[in-house]
Parts: C-alpha cells; sequence; structure tokens
C-alpha cells in the first residue's frame, strides 16, 4: 500500500533564516516583517499575521538584547491535515536562570523582557524554552492554521 | 477499538506464502486483467499492494503493519474524494484472476489449492474490514469538522441596533475557537462601522468555563482599546459565578440583567432620551 | 526614522511609523518631554493608525508615554489602534487600563477639546 510520507518540509523552499548580531536592532523589524509575510501567504488571517509578527518580534528582541548573536528560522509547514508556522530562535547567550520565572512573564529587568517571553507564548499555538546558564537558549514556537 | 479479527496461524502464513507466488508467477497476465476490468471510467485507486511490504508480512508472521499500511493510505483517498465503493471493487476486481492463477498452480494438490484460496479470502477481508473502518472514521472527523466551522459563522451574528450600538448576542455552548472568532468579527465591526457601544448578550449561554470568561473579559478590553464601551447583559447565575469567582479586574464592566436594560443605559450613555410623545398622560 | 510631533492648538500629536526600530522607540520619551518641558499642552494624543505591530516593548513606551503626558498636566489619548493590535495588546496582558483610547485622530481630538473646556 502507498505508505503516506512523513512531514515535507523542502517545497517551494519556505524556510527563512535571519542571522541576528546586537549592532543591528533594525533585524527586528525585518524579522517580523518575514514572519508576517509568510504567515500571510500560508493563509492566516490578520489577527494571527500580527499574533506572529509580535511574538518574533519580542524573541529576536530577547536575542540582541541579552545574547548579542543568534539566529531565528521561520518555516511553513504544510503538511497533509495540518499547515502552520514554526519559529526557531537559538542563542549562546548567557542563558536564563529561572526558565519557569521568564515563562510566567515574573522577570522585568531589561526593556520590555520577562513579558517579552511569557507574550509570545500567549500569542503562540505552541511555545518551548531551553535555557543554561553560560550556554544559550533555544524557543521553539508555532501556530497552526485551524 | 477492541480487536475482533480472527489470528493468523502458520499455516495461514504457509498459505499466503503460495498466493504470493502464484501473484509473482502471473503478475503480468493478473495485471492486466485488473486494469480490463477497471475500465477507462473508473478512477484508479492509488496505493495497490506493495509486494514487498506483503513479502515481509510473511516474513515476519505479522500481518499488523500491513493492515496498518492500509489505514495509513485511507485519509489520503478521502481527502481525494474517491468513494469507498471505488476500494473495495478495486479490492474485489484482484480476485478473479487471483483465483485463476490458483487453479493453474496448485491443480495438483487440493489442499493447497484450498488453502490458497481461504487464506486470500481471509486476508482480502482483514484488508477490506480496515479500509472501511478507517474509511468511515476519517470521512465522520471530515464532516464534524465541516460543521463545527458552520456552526461558528453561523452563531455569531454582529447586529448593528442603532447608530454607534452593536448587539452580538451569544448563543449556545461557546468554546474557545468560537469566541475567539468571535472577538475578531466583534472588533472588525467596531473598526468599520465606529461603533462606541457594544451590548453584549450572554443571555443563549447557558454555562461557561474560565477559559471563555476569560475571552469575555479580554474582548471587553480590546474594544475598550478601539473605543467602544462594553455593556454584558443576560448573565445566568452560574455565568456570574464564573466570572466573581476568577481573579481578573472586573471594574469598568457594566452589566444588566437583560438585553432591554442594556440598551436604555446605551441610549443614555449617547444622549438619547427616548420618549413617546401623547403617551405620557394616560 | 524619526517620529513626527506635530502641534494642533495646545495638543501635541505623534504619530508613531508604520516601523519603528527600537533605537527610535528608545528616543520617543525623550523628545516628547523636550517638548512638554517647552510649552504647555492640555492635551497629548498618540496615533497608531500607521501601526500594524505593537509588541510589549513598544507598548511599555506607550503606556508610559501616557503616564509621563498625565504627569506633565497633559490629557492624553490613544487613537488608531487596528483590531489586530488590539487582541495581541490584550493577550500581551498590555491593555492599557489607565489611558483614554478612542478609534481614530478625529474622535481623540473631539474628545480632547471636550475635556479641555472643562
Amino acid at each position: 500500500m502507498a505508505q503516506p510520507n512523513g512531514p515535507d518540509l523542502t517545497p517551494g523552499g519556505h524556510v527563512v533564516q535571519l542571522r541576528i548580531t546586537a549592532a543591528d536592532d533594525v533585524i527586528i523589524v525585518s524579522a517580523r516583517g518575514a514572519a508576517r509575510e509568510l504567515a500571510r501567504e500560508l493563509g492566516f488571517g490578520v489577527v494571527d499575521q500580527t499574533r506572529i509578527a509580535t511574538a518574533v518580534s519580542e524573541i529576536v528582541r530577547n536575542i540582541v538584547q541579552y545574547a548579542g548573536a543568534g539566529t531565528v528560522t521561520i518555516e511553513v509547514r504544510d503538511e497533509p491535515g495540518r499547515k502552520g508556522l514554526v519559529v526557531v530562535a537559538e542563542d549562546e547567550g548567557p542563558g536564563i536562570a529561572d526558565v519557569e520565572r521568564a515563562l510566567a512573564g515574573g522577570y522585568t529587568t531589561g526593556q520590555g523582557f520577562g513579558r517579552g517571553i511569557a507574550g509570545a507564548r500567549a500569542l503562540m499555538d505552541e511555545f518551548e524554552l531551553w535555557s543554561e546558564v553560560g550556554r544559550g537558549t533555544r524557543v521553539r514556537m508555532c501556530k497552526w492554521l485551524t | 477499538m477492541a480487536d475482533v479479527s480472527p489470528a493468523w496461524t502458520d499455516d495461514d502464513f504457509e498459505g499466503l506464502a503460495d498466493v504470493l507466488e502464484a501473484y509473482r508467477r502471473h503478475a503480468d497476465e493478473i495485471s492486466a486483467e485488473v486494469a480490463a476490468g477497471r475500465g477507462a471510467q473508473v478512477p484508479r485507486v492509488r496505493g495497490s499492494f506493495g509486494v514487498s511490504e506483503f513479502a515481509a508480512a510473511i516474513r515476519a508472521r505479522d500481518i499488523g503493519p500491513l493492515i496498518a499500511a492500509v489505514e495509513a493510505a485511507v485519509p489520503e483517498l478521502v481527502r481525494e474524494d474517491v468513494p469507498l465503493e471505488a476500494i473495495v471493487q478495486e479490492l474485489a476486481r484482484l480476485t478473479g484472476p487471483l483465483h485463476k492463477s490458483f487453479a493453474a498452480d496448485y491443480a495438483d494438490d487440493p489442499v493447497r489449492l484450498a488453502r490458497a484460496f481461504r487464506t486470500y479470502g481471509k486476508l482480502r477481508d482483514a484488508i477490506a474490514v480496515a479500509a472501511a473502518t478507517a474509511y468511515a472514521k476519517r470521512r465522520v472527523e471530515a464532516l464534524q469538522e465541516e460543521q463545527r466551522r458552520i456552526l461558528r459563522q453561523l452563531s455569531t451574528p454582529v447586529i448593528q441596533v442603532w447608530e454607534d450600538i452593536l448587539v452580538m448576542p451569544l448563543i449556545g455552548v461557546v468554546d474557545s475557537v468560537r469566541a475567539r472568532q468571535m472577538m475578531e468579527q466583534l472588533l472588525t465591526r467596531i473598526t468599520e462601522l465606529g461603533s462606541r457601544i457594544v451590548i453584549l448578550d450572554v443571555t443563549g449561554v447557558p454555562t461557561v468555563d474560565t477559559e471563555v470568561a476569560n475571552h469575555f473579559i479580554r474582548t471587553m478590553k480590546a474594544a475598550r482599546l478601539v473605543g467602544a464601551r462594553t455593556i454584558l447583559v443576560g448573565i445566568s447565575p452560574q455565568v456570574a459565578l464564573t466570572l466573581v469567582r476568577l481573579d481578573v479586574g472586573l471594574e469598568g464592566l457594566e452589566t444588566y440583567s437583560d438585553l432591554r436594560s442594556g440598551l436604555e443605559r446605551a441610549f443614555a450613555l449617547l444622549g438619547y432620551r427616548i420618549d413617546r410623545p401623547g403617551a405620557a398622560a394616560s | 526614522m524619526s517620529v513626527p510631533l506635530v502641534e494642533i492648538g495646545r495638543t501635541l500629536v505623534i504619530s508613531l511609523p508604520g516601523e519603528l526600530p527600537d533605537a527610535d522607540v528608545a528616543l520617543l520619551e525623550t523628545s516628547v518631554l523636550e517638548r512638554l518641558k517647552g510649552r504647555r499642552f492640555t492635551g497629548v494624543l498618540i496615533d497608531l493608525t500607521a501601526v500594524d505591530v505593537v509588541d510589549s516593548y513598544l507598548g511599555r513606551t506607550i503606556r508610559d508615554l501616557a503616564a509621563l503626558s498625565a504627569l506633565m498636566g497633559a490629557r492624553t489619548v490613544v487613537t488608531g489602534i487596528s483590531p489586530a493590535v488590539a487582541i495581541t495588546l490584550v493577550e500581551l496582558g498590555l491593555d492599557l487600563p489607565r489611558v483614554r483610547t478612542e478609534l481614530n485622530l478625529e474622535r481623540g481630538l473631539a474628545w480632547l477639546s471636550r475635556t479641555d473646556r472643562t
């Protein structure tokens, strides 16, 4: 019998990867613009496009301000049965000491951080955060088209 | 689901091995006959037997993976609108040519011939049951999804009852998806029409959970950001209880018992006076 | 890119452009404060009509700007929030509870002129 294939990630080349450096805060504007554009192409409505662009803005700023450098990958998932956007942000910065607190929005240091992580989580359907002090932080978040 | 399919014995697998052998020896004739039986008008059902999977199942003495492969292929067929009959017929078309090949190869060994007939029938039944079950399940799921979508659209009307006043009556069970949609629809209407007051009528909502009550609060907050004030009307005691237990600021939330009182309040806020000349004397 | 600050009568109108890099957001508070120091404004209007994303950083800045102008004795109103921005602000927990909001610039100015007289 025909076997359904696993998630097909390549067609259309719908993966955008951005390199982030601290010197360049315009990257936040570019990243959320790219995220909105991909979301729109995939068929998300204006409100979800805005949620995604806002969440991307939060996590990219997090890298700019706390890690200095990192990458953000925005990937279009067009699988049988579901479509969505997967965003992965990675850095090798100082890491977050208390992940639980960051997710709850407890950190208030810096400019907008704290709310930022918790905010991104509230805006997306799935949100995962790994962090190790001295090693870096990785955020993976998704929004699915319903 | 409970597994009610008959067990497969070693003898059965011996039989299946014979079936596969016969199929391999006569593959060309069988394919030609199946194609002829299919005719031009019938859509080709994709995902026919993979001989290697079949062989693997015999070697492993387990038809489980073969059945799983059948089930996995079904959603795609449903999506392409291939009718169940076409799938079953495709399976049935194989029977005649296969039986002929058994007769040709095992004519001198009646026991073996009978076993080939029997095990092939057993396999075909198992595949047909798996395909039909998976098909029905997928169809029901697709139907339910469609129903939910239509219901959501039907059940969240936004009515402009007066200049600057919108009424959004909610009826039935509000889930979180619908609550989200309701918020978007309402905000869009407020900005399109420039409405200043929104009356959220929850008379038709028997109960809400914390999640949905939170959506109500968020809707009111978002409406305020686009310049509209929300009046909540028709709260049932149960809904009131949920709202009170929620640890969210209810300050600035205006509530009235019914739509009529809410509307009166809206008119008063906008500076309208309801007047019936000549009726005052009575 | 800097943010244009326009005076209409005794009202200071701050029109935020569509895409604002963090560096410009950071300068916003000081430049508004400078203007408020120089002249006595009775109203401050922050217009977000062109803005299609407000994240927590910009959201906090808007909230602080409003609080700042209120402390400087000016009535403050935020206008032109789109439905999508309104929803994300609420979901971020930044629903500006102590700030007056109006649908658009016109209504914002109308509200300011009403409160002006009192």
